[in-house]
């Protein structure tokens, strides 16, 4: 019985430290994602160059398509 | 660091003439009056890939023509250009100047040349676009001399700076 007694202290300190091993891990997490989603500045580079050097100017464009 | 979209496009002021690479002449034979009112295609320019060109209000355009017939001449005024632009697969047009020829034979004098007179908005021209040249003649049948006849035609060339990794 003594021993079976130190068997379970032994599996509980176990299951305890990898409980407390998995929290830091969550706790230390970056909590920006991976792939952030798209936003209003994901606009096709021609777009982005023609808003900050003409469109201040010259307003919109025109374009056949 | 990320690189913002301004710092790798480079827009650049740009005069395409008819010896740019690219530009396809009519022959002389090509360019024929085929009715009072028919444009005839004279040059036209495809924009390479990775470029794409703007046309701006203050931008500029001369052309000038030479007939073929006998000894040739200089077109007469009243003979008529028109200059569009056309998406890669040539189903749309816009057409950015259409007038007299009086209006852009001047080719000396930068100060007298005349405006895109159908331009009143930046006119974006995609890579694969094109811009055509036409000529008519109104009033006389004509061939035009395409090796004496020439055109500047001013706008922006925007292309990927060279120096920034694709």
């Amino acid at each position: 019985m003594k021993d079976l007694t130190g068997y379970l202290f032994l599996l509980l300190a176990v299951v305890l430290a990898h409980l407390l091993i998995n929290k830091q891990k969550t706790t230390n997490v970056d909590s920006t994602p991976v792939n952030p989603t798209p936003g209003p500045m994901s606009i096709n580079p021609f777009d982005e160059w023609y808003n900050a050097n003409v469109a201040p100017t010259h307003g919109a464009y025109s374009t056949v398509s | 660091m990320p690189i913002a979209a301004e710092e790798k496009l480079k827009g650049e002021f740009y005069r395409l003439f008819q010896g740019e690479t690219g530009i396809s002449a009519a022959s002389d034979a090509e360019f024929e009056y085929t009715g009072q009112y028919d444009f005839a295609k004279i040059w036209s320019y495809q924009v390479p890939v990775n470029m794409e060109l703007i046309i701006l209000p203050e931008h500029r355009a001369s052309v000038y023509i030479e007939d073929d017939e006998g000894t040739s001449a200089e077109w007469a005024d009243n003979e008529w250009v028109r200059i569009a632009v056309w998406n890669p697969d040539l189903t749309t047009m816009q057409v950015i100047h259409e007038g007299r020829y009086l209006e852009t034979k001047e080719t000396a004098d930068v100060e007298k040349m005349g405006f895109y007179n159908k331009v009143s908005e930046p006119v974006r021209i995609k890579a694969g676009g094109w811009i055509y040249v036409y000529g008519k003649c109104p009033f006389t049948i004509y061939t035009i001399d395409v090796s004496d006849s020439f055109f500047m035609l001013e706008m922006l060339r925007v292309r990927p700076s060279m120096f920034e990794a694709k």
